[in-house]
């Protein structure tokens, strides 16, 4: 008898988060869309019906904040606050206030009003041509979903039944659906709706789930149970896969998890060359929250404590003790590893908010006050913040650094503050670590000019390239007009920090890289063949740019170095660096 | 009557973070606030209106701004969208 051998079929949908897939389809049914029937109420029912509604616009809003708190678990603040859009469409006056209109007068159940209502606005969504925007209908439609489940008061198919390596097939996702995808070790997802910026989107590549989405009418197509590869960076879905087929993914999806498996590997081991020379890889840190995902990084310590997260969004300075504790849960997390503090740096506009007064109006914000220069003049605000630092810093592993420096002078009056501060610790008998390590961020043409200066009194320097660069080549990044201008390649930029970094050197102290030059791996090569000591970048970053520099041999890197300082041109240098990237490639 | 010109500086314009932020920060103030961008108008306390704008970086857009705290309402506005509505990462 003859098998009867499905055929393969292959459809190409919108790579949503990259990634293989191989497994069975889960499907999970095709919901009723957000169209509903008009049905008419009785007068005596409206009261009834609002606030049948009523109650349903809170349980959703329940549910999202929930959700919220859960996204906030599994993958951190960013994306967390995707959900808050989610809970402003169900704040919004359109469901809150014209929906109960509509039920009130046009004598209609809750749902048809809520149908009625979304479909107007997805509608004038759908007039808007920038994608982005766009996409956001997936957004109204998932909310105005749950809310009509919550009137309806249907529950939705449990998606807890799915199994490990299980690829789930579904209209669309809730971003808190896509955390149960996770925690129940699907494979990945594919749905009918969404664009490349859909929430879920998003979330699934947080999660390093591969799903491919916007697929129009997939759930229609395939059947539960049924053999499928999902290919998340090529946006390519094959339900039945034949063997040729199944083989060139199963070793294309071996290949990925052994790249992984072999990030992973790398946790423990030292960021070395080839030829046996050590860098350091550590973490930015924008709020104490995101510790565990440098604890989890593979990174030596944070190598640039943001301290505004404190300072902004709020009317009043922070107290000390709520400084102290937030630094001193960061501080023991990372410990025994070294945390960098950066005093706040905030400009101006900030400090009337903050309650603070005697400031004259900025024509130029980013030439004014702000960095040190404000935290000097506002002394108290700064002496609060080095107390809690030097509170916090009873583990030995924590060192201050100061922004936008520009002279030595100006370190030393910083310093200052710090040994005023110490002392009345010291008559107060609070414990700290007397030998707190100072360091200064140069990140002015100032400041790199003289950094060997700076260099004597500073116990390290580190280099803000967002900064130094934006001062040098006097580029405001944010305008267009000029923002092509932006260049990390310029010849000034690089001789600035090459100067730096020797300056450092010749004084005996650690220069290191915060910025986000330092997170671009095109770059890692030349920096490493500069001399920098130290790499601080995003955790997500850590493992990969620990195995670039494992791959390099440092004297290949000063040899690159030296052909780029060679040039005078810039398409010299971008000629320069490509031919050794082709290089490395080769070899690997 | 209060009405005020701003250009959006956010590199991804008014997507939905600041939206959500710009909605829920309008919706504590009394005044009724709405904005135009070209010839649309919407209501600034509905985030999915002020998201059918497609406001994008370096678009302008107009405030009108009616109520007893409108003054209140236009220093809010400048403050947050000098900073960019605060967020870091966009």
């Amino acid at each position: 008898m003859k098998e009867n051998k499905p055929v393969q079929k292959i459809f190409k949908g919108i790579a949503a988060s990259e990634g293989i897939a191989i497994g069975k389809a889960f499907l999970v049914e095709r919901e009723a869309d957000l169209y509903i029937p008009l049905k008419k109420i009785s007068k005596e029912n409206v009261k009834k019906e609002v606030a049948l509604y009523k109650e349903s616009l809170e349980k959703t809003k329940k549910e999202l904040l929930s959700a919220k708190e859960r996204l906030l678990k599994a993958l951190g603040k960013q994306h967390a606050l995707l959900i808050d859009v989610y809970v402003g469409m169900v704040d919004d006056p359109l469901l809150t206030r014209d929906v109960v209109r509509m039920i009130e007068e046009d004598l209609v159940t809750a749902e048809y009003a809520v149908s009625v209502g979304l479909n107007r606005i997805i509608q004038s969504f759908e007039q808007i041509e920038d994608e982005y925007f766009k996409g956001r209908i997936s957004d109204i439609r998932d909310v105005g979903r749950r809310l009509l489940r919550n009137i309806l008061g249907k529950e939705r198919k449990s998606l807890s039944d799915i199994q490990p390596n299980m690829i789930v097939i579904a209209h669309t996702l809730s971003p808190s659906d896509t955390v149960v995808l996770k925690e129940k070790k699907c494979a990945g997802f594919v749905v009918d709706i969404g664009s490349k910026t859909s929430h879920i989107s998003l979330v699934a590549q947080g999660l390093q789930l591969p799903a491919v989405v916007g697929l129009k009418n997939i759930t229609e197509i395939v059947e539960d149970g049924q053999d499928i590869i999902v290919e998340g960076n090529t946006g390519t879905v094959i339900i039945n896969p034949d063997e040729n087929t199944l083989n060139k993914y199963a070793k294309k999806h071996n290949e990925i998890v052994k790249e992984r498996e072999y990030l992973i590997k790398l946790k423990d081991l030292p960021a070395e060359t080839l030829d046996g020379h050590k860098v350091s890889i550590v973490c930015n840190l924008d709020s104490p929250q995101e510790i565990e995902e440098v604890l989890k990084s593979g990174a030596e310590g944070v190598g640039l404590f943001r301290t505004e997260f404190m300072y902004i969004e709020r009317d009043e300075l922070p107290k000390e003790d709520e400084l102290f504790e937030k630094y001193y849960y960061t501080a023991e997390k990372i410990s025994p590893y070294p945390i960098i503090f950066r005093t706040v740096d905030i400009g101006g506009d900030k400090l009337s908010k903050l309650g603070l007064e005697g400031l004259l109006p900025e024509t130029s914000p980013a030439l004014g006050l702000r960095g040190i220069r404000l935290a000097l003049k506002y002394k108290d605000m700064f002496k609060t913040q080095i107390r809690a630092i030097l509170r916090a810093s009873v583990f030995k592993n924590t060192k201050i650094m100061f922004p936008l420096i520009s002279s030595v002078q100006e370190f030393r009056l910083a310093k200052e503050v710090v040994e005023e501060v110490k002392k009345e610790l010291l008559n107060r008998n609070i414990n700290f670590d007397q030998n707190i390590k100072i360091g200064a961020m140069i990140e002015l043409p100032s400041a790199a000019l003289t950094s060997d200066i700076i260099a004597q009194e500073a116990d390290f320097l580190s280099i803000g390239t967002n900064d130094l660069i934006q001062y040098t080549l006097a580029v405001d990044r944010m305008n267009e007009n000029v923002a092509d201008m932006y260049d990390p390649l310029h010849l000034s930029v690089l001789r600035l920090m090459k100067h730096v970094i020797d300056a450092g050197h010749s004084k005996g102290k650690h220069v290191s890289m915060c910025g986000e030059m330092a997170s671009d791996i095109s770059f890692t090569k030349v920096l490493l063949g500069m001399g920098l000591d130290e790499f601080s970048v995003p955790p997500a970053l850590v493992l990969k740019l620990k195995k670039l520099i494992r791959g390099f041999v440092l004297s290949d890197a000063k040899e690159l170095v030296n052909k780029i300082f060679n040039t005078n041109d810039r398409s010299d240098v971008i000629k320069i660096l490509s031919e050794d990237e082709n290089k490395n490639n080769k070899t690997s | 009557m209060t009405e005020q010109e701003f250009v959006i500086r956010n590199k991804l314009g008014l997507h939905a973070r600041p939206a959500a932020i710009l909605v829920q920060k309008i919706s504590k103030f009394k005044s009724s606030v709405k904005i135009m961008k070209e010839n649309e108008q919407v209501d600034a306390k509905s985030v999915m209106g002020v998201l059918t704008l497609a406001a994008a970086c370096g678009d302008t857009i107009k405030f009108i701004v009616d109520g007893e705290d409108e003054q209140e309402v236009i220093n809010m506005l400048k403050d947050l969208i000098d900073n960019k509505f605060y967020i870091e990462y966009e």
